[in-house]
């Protein structure tokens, strides 16, 4: 590796190369910040282009500071997966400025790979597929690129060269696939992770948060993306008992609802399988969180995971990849018959001097119905009567916000209701939680699984009754039916329905499909799915070691193909038509075992022929001089003629 | 060369008879040897001289007669001898004592084809004398100049192993020649057919003219006008390449040479009855041109003859 | 493929270098003319490889940790790559021919060119080939079928035989992560020449006596310069008459003036301090006699060299100059 001055075209190339491997890091962050990079790169391009040197060290030194102390402030702090991307992309944005040799390119280029790699721990969508390839195509054909001008080549600026290089980064990048493909199944995966991640590294993102406070969840409803898949061992139930069970909020401190300091107790109780007992696999999207959507009641989960006092599922680490995990639920069993003191007292906390009005109203209700099922018939019949609106436009609301919604909005979605409810429930000293998830899916006609999408996410309540424990009470079904039994996307107004063409409902539709095979076979594909998947194979039970000795067993096959793909003897290569017949009757000649010299002229080579194989020389005489006429003389009138011949000459052994 | 590419010939026809025709009288007094004799015809064809080094009783003699024969026009044979001078080849400058004038007597080299016997027997002043005028197509005599007859065709022959007061011709003029090359002992067969056949001598007076120099001058413009193909070419140049990159050579072949291997190759080409050129006809020609042009380095041990092979040998046809 | 233990050896150690150079010269033949094949040819990462296989390492950690496979994936992909660039750097040696090396001789502290003529037999191009020898580079490329001549400077410093040192045939086709590279001698020796010396005294005149001259074929004639006619008040002697009678009429010999002597070039009258010296003062006089076209006579101790005045000569003199103990 020397210092050449890197010229325009390799340096383009790995401009190329990092910004598309830095799109989706770019799209994320701040504006000003991508804007910068991209500046950054554009200076570089222009400076290839006119010869310019690099600035002085101590405008890359200050700029580069000046990007990390701005990133520091904007993202708050070092810490966190988008903050480490960002500097990374800073970083190698700073070393485009003095990317002056060609060991610089390199890094950048080879560091795009990095770049791609990390965007997975983003998503891992399938469109992404395309982002792979396109972004290490390009990456290698700067490579390539690069390696061309350290061997020398000097007229870089040839037609050809591009073209070249693209065909061999192709090839090489093809050719990589079997060996990927090889590892990406036989690698052993690990069962449990190598080390923790810090929850702070975990900076949200799309996906259901830990609390609720009316307002949190309504960009979650613009958001078409799949949160998780089930697939059910049978009928999937029916639309109103599809209730995903997320974190279960207990604490509320006048704005916002939380979970209490026992919501990460294990239970205690022992849900049994009943009759009605579903068997269904999730198929969840990583959300970075721990929970796990259940439908109620969760009788056992994957191992790894635990089931908290108030049902929850919660795996033991966030999840950053695509979990598959099967599950049982008993939606007949009855939670809590008994309601200990702590639970009842927490079920029943509400914040002083928060939402007066509603308070009072509930003093009024309880005063009218002293049987908890009867207020909570007249609340919900109220709702239905009254003049209360289902929208996703909803106001935030203020100090008291039950009372702003209760009696002069009259419109929100889901979590005001469910907060409104639970605070009147409170007060009327009937015990209550509010439940956060997901409600419904759409149930993928022609295939068997329930596509669960982030607008799907809801938030209802439970309310404990002596005799049938905790109980689900949803207030939202009360006002809008619709959202219940069609979902979310039927109460969605405003200009989105008329992107919600049928056809390309369908179409959409038909990705999600393809989209759940790929989080089926490839996202999916971890230590069990190995493990399964080897089976099928016939193989079954395979320590670790075992399979790291399959796959380095099946590498060194695979490799030997590819090597004899590449290794092969070229062909000479010919441009024309009767070059090509030429050489391939040559070839089969070869196959009898004459082989012609390369010093051999085409008559020589013929004599040989006739010496050695009598019965086809004098035919290949005169189709070697055909081919001297056409090719050494002026003439090109034989050529078709000379085409059929040597197709139809076939030399066997005499 | 048992196969040959359609002999359509459409130009020239009549002069590729009479071509047809002198090869064809060469090749029954020179029995055997067609390769030598159309390696003396391409030298003839592409306007060069021709260098025969080989034992004495071989045939260059008889090959060169009967090829002056066969050519027609003037011949000229000069069996150099030691003490020859130049004069004895180029003519001299007679002072008439009656008109008080210097008259020009022409030597033997005014003729078409000059058969130059023995020719390292004559001392180098002869030599050059010769030679200057083969390359010059002029004589100056005592400030004269005279032209030489067209077209002018030498054959010289040299024989490589009676050195004894003989001065072998030094490199620097070898490539005066445009080829250089041997007979060599007869095969078996050919030489049952000499012993039973009535002498060469004799056959040789029976050969007729079958060109004359206007023929030969539209032969050498029908070979110039061949046609060569950029394959051909392209292995011209990688063999030239390939002796200029040469380790073991002093210098490689000058554009000149290059050039006289097209001319030649195109000559060989219309001896062969061909309407182009084939890489054959390179190859052919190649190892008479090249060597005696060539300087191996003395340390390097090597002969240019083999070196000129070793490059053929390592060079792809295209 | 075989894969060197070591690529760098320590040039003080010289036991094992011994023993490397002996390991290295069982796996083929070494000098020219040879084939690469795979027992010559070694491959190892270059550097830019052991940091692209850091950053898979790292890529291949916190996939298996998050259990991202499309991070597995193109970590996998990368792998793939640099499987596949080790086999085409392998390739791209595959047969290749070093057909000859050679080097025209130099005086001593001039650079001799060292000429690798390399070939390349196969269909296929070969780019970004590079020859490395005494620390100089030089990078070429083979088209199909293709011949190169590969000129690599020599530095010399004394006269005598300069063996080459052991040359690489190397490429880091086709993204730079691996170097496949090839041993090989230059089958000859380079001549180095004395060098001249600067201000070499004057050419010893006069010198040559009897011993000097051993060429007996000088001949008669060769003080003629030409014929011609006669003229009036040509002496007698001047008459050629053999030439006379062959022509027919009277001719005259145009004598100019004789050669001047012959130089004798002894070692022992050169002047100078040491041998060294002196040697370098008779490559000078050999160079200004050749220069002058005068013939000369070498004379080295007991060996004597000419007279001549040719270049062949010239290289003789010089050739025993430089290997003169």
């Amino acid at each position: 590796m020397n210092s050449h001055q890197a010229p325009l075209r390799p340096v383009a190339w790995t401009i190329a190369a990092f910004i598309i491997a830095a799109l989706p890091h770019l799209a994320a962050m701040p504006a000003w910040l991508a804007a910068g990079i991209v500046a950054a790169c554009g200076w570089r391009l222009a400076a290839a282009w006119r010869h310019w040197s690099p600035p002085p060290a101590i405008l890359r030194l200050a700029l580069t500071g000046l990007a990390i102390t701005l990133i520091v402030l904007a993202f708050g702090g070092l810490w966190g997966r988008r903050t480490a991307t960002a500097l990374l992309c800073v970083m190698l944005a700073a070393k485009m400025m003095e990317m002056f040799t060609l060991r610089d390119l390199r890094l950048v280029a080879s560091v795009s790979f990095f770049l791609i790699a990390t965007q997975f721990l983003f998503s891992e969508r399938l469109l992404y597929l395309g982002y792979l390839a396109v972004g290490s195509l390009v990456a290698t054909i700067a490579l390539v690129r690069i390696q061309n001008v350290e061997a020398g080549e000097t007229d870089s600026a040839a037609p050809g060269a591009e073209v070249q290089a693209i065909g061999s980064a192709a090839t090489l990048l093809l050719m990589s696939v079997p060996v990927a493909l090889t590892l990406f199944f036989l690698f052993p995966r690990l069962a449990q992770p190598l080390w923790g991640l810090p929850d702070q590294v975990m900076d949200g993102r799309s996906g259901l948060s830990d609390d609720m406070s009316p307002g949190s969840i309504s960009n979650l409803f613009l958001d078409d993306s799949p949160a998780f898949r089930v697939e059910f061992d049978g009928p999937p139930p029916p639309v109103d008992q599809r209730y995903w069970r997320g974190p279960v909020l207990w604490d509320f401190d006048g704005t916002t609802w939380t979970r209490p300091f026992f919501s990460d107790t294990p239970s205690r109780q022992f849900v049994p399988e009943g009759d009605a007992s579903l068997t269904y696999t999730v198929q969840l999207e990583p959300h970075e969180r721990r929970w796990l959507f259940t439908l109620d009641y969760p009788v056992r989960g994957p191992e790894q995971a635990l089931i908290t006092v108030d049902h929850q599922l919660l795996s033991r680490h966030p999840v950053t990849a695509l979990t598959r995990y099967e599950l049982v639920s008993n939606p007949e069993f009855i939670d809590m018959p008994d309601l200990p003191e702590g639970a009842r007292a927490a079920a029943l906390r509400l914040p002083e001097g928060r939402n007066p009005r509603s308070l009072a109203l509930a003093e009024e209700l309880r005063a009218r119905h002293p049987d908890h099922r009867d207020l909570i018939a007249a609340v919900l019949s109220w709702f239905r009567t009254e003049e209360y609106f289902y929208t996703l436009s909803a106001s935030p609301l203020g100090r008291h916000g039950a009372d702003e919604f209760l009696f002069d909005l009259r419109a929100g979605y889901c979590e005001y209701y469910a907060s409104a409810f639970a605070i009147l429930m409170r007060a009327a000293g009937i015990p209550t939680r509010v439940v956060t998830g997901y409600q419904g899916g759409l149930w993928q006609a022609g295939s068997d699984y329930l596509l669960v999408r982030q607008s799907d996410a809801h938030a209802w309540t439970e309310v404990w009754l002596e005799g049938s424990g905790w109980t689900r009470v949803d207030p939202t079904a009360a006002v809008s039916p619709d959202r219940i039994e069609q979902g979310a996307r039927s109460v969605i107004d405003g200009p989105r329905h008329r992107l919600d063409l049928d056809w390309l409902q369908t179409l959409r539709n038909r990705y999600d499909r393809l989209q759940h095979m790929w989080n089926r076979w490839v996202l999916g594909f971890d230590h069990d799915r190995q493990r399964q998947f080897l089976q099928k194979l016939g193989l079954p039970d395979l320590s670790t070691e075992r399979i790291a000795a399959l796959m380095l067993l099946v590498l060194t096959l695979v490799t030997g193909l590819v090597s004899l793909f590449l290794l092969r003897r070229a062909r000479p290569r010919s441009t024309g038509a009767v070059d090509r017949a030429w050489h391939a009757m040559l070839r089969r000649l070869q196959r009898r075992g004459l082989r012609k010299r390369l010093e051999e002229t085409p008559l020589e080579f013929a004599a040989r022929v006739e010496a050695a194989l009598p019965a086809h020389g004098g035919a290949f005489r005169r189709l070697a001089a055909t081919y001297c006429r056409i090719h050494y003389g002026d003439q090109a009138e034989h050529e078709a003629d000379f085409i059929d011949q040597a197709k139809g000459f076939t030399p066997r052994r005499a | 060369m048992s196969s040959r590419p359609d002999p359509a010939h459409t130009v020239g026809a009549d002069l590729r008879a009479d071509l047809e025709r002198a090869l064809a009288s060469v090749n029954a007094v020179i029995v055997d040897k067609a390769e030598v004799v159309e390696l003396a015809f391409s030298a003839l064809l592409a306007g060069g001289h021709l260098l025969i080094e080989d034992l004495p009783g071989v045939g260059k003699t008889t090959l060169a007669q009967a090829l002056s024969l066969v050519l027609g026009g003037s011949w000229q044979r000069v069996q150099f001898t030691n003490d020859m001078l130049p004069a004895d080849i180029l003519g001299v400058s007679i002072f008439r004592r009656q008109d008080e004038q210097f008259e020009f007597r022409p030597g033997p080299v005014f003729a078409n084809v000059i058969l130059a016997d023995e020719i390292n027997r004559a001392s180098p002043r002869t030599q050059s004398a010769l030679l200057e005028a083969m390359a010059e197509g002029q004589v100056t005599v005592d400030g004269q100049t005279h032209s030489l007859p067209q077209p002018f065709f030498v054959i010289a022959t040299q024989n490589p192993l009676d050195l004894a007061g003989t001065y072998p011709l030094p490199d620097s003029q070898l490539d005066r020649f445009l080829l250089r090359t041997s007979i060599g002992y007869p095969s078996a067969l050919e030489e049952r057919r000499l012993l039973v056949e009535p002498d060469r001598r004799r056959m040789l007076q029976t050969l007729q003219p079958e060109l004359d120099e206007h023929r030969v001058i539209g032969l050498i413009e029908l070979a110039a006008g061949l046609h060569v193909a950029e394959p051909v070419l392209d292995y011209i140049q990688t063999l030239v390449q390939a002796t200029r990159s040469h380790a073991g050579l002093r210098a490689g072949l000058s554009p000149r040479a290059a050039l006289a291997l097209i001319r030649t190759a195109r000559a060989h080409a219309l001896v062969r009855r061909q309407d182009f050129c084939l890489p054959e006809n390179v190859k052919q020609i190649f190892p008479h041109l090249a060597p005696h042009r060539l300087q191996p380095l003395p340390e390097s041990g090597l002969d240019s003859r083999a070196v000129v092979a070793e490059i053929i040998e390592h060079t792809p046809v295209p | 493929m075989a894969t060197a233990d070591s690529a760098r050896l320590g040039a003080d150690q010289r036991a094992p270098r011994r023993w490397f150079d002996r390991w290295i010269a069982r796996r083929g033949p070494m000098r020219p003319p040879l084939t690469l094949r795979y027992r010559q040819i070694f491959i190892l990462p270059t550097r830019f490889g052991w940091l692209l296989g850091l950053l898979m390492f790292a890529m291949l950690m916190g996939s298996l940790n998050f259990n991202n496979n499309l991070g597995l994936l193109t970590t996998f992909i990368v792998a793939g790559l640099a499987s596949n660039s080790m086999l085409i750097a392998y390739r791209n040696l595959d047969r290749l021919q070093i057909q000859r090396s050679g080097a025209a001789p130099v005086f001593a502290g001039q650079t001799a060119q060292l000429l690798i003529s390399l070939a390349n037999p196969g269909g296929r191009a070969r780019a970004g080939l590079e020859i490395a020898c005494a620390e100089r580079r030089q990078t070429f490329a083979l088209p199909p079928g293709g011949f190169a001549e590969v000129a690599v400077a020599l530095t010399t410093h004394h006269r005598g035989w300069l063996q080459p040192p052991r040359c690489r045939v190397q490429t880091r086709q086709p993204i730079g992560l691996f170097q496949a590279w090839s041993w090989f001698w230059p089958e000859r020796p380079v001549l180095v020449w004395p060098q001249p010396a600067d201000h070499p005294p004057a050419l010893p005149e006069g010198g040559a006596d009897q011993d000097g001259r051993q060429d007996q074929r000088q001949p008669d004639g060769d003080e003629f310069f030409s014929l011609r006619g006669w003229r009036e008040g040509d002496p007698l002697h001047r008459v050629a008459w053999k030439a006379s009678q062959r022509h027919n009429t009277l001719l005259a010999r145009d004598l100019r003036q004789p050669r001047s002597r012959q130089l004798l070039l002894d070692l022992e009258q050169a002047p100078g301090r040491d041998l060294e010296e002196k040697i370098r003062v008779l490559t000078a006089w050999v160079l200004t006699a050749h220069r002058q076209h005068r013939a000369w006579t070498l004379r080295l101790g007991p060996d004597t060299i000419g007279p001549g005045s040719d270049e062949a000569h010239l290289h003789n003199c010089l050739k025993a100059l430089a290997l003169f103990p």
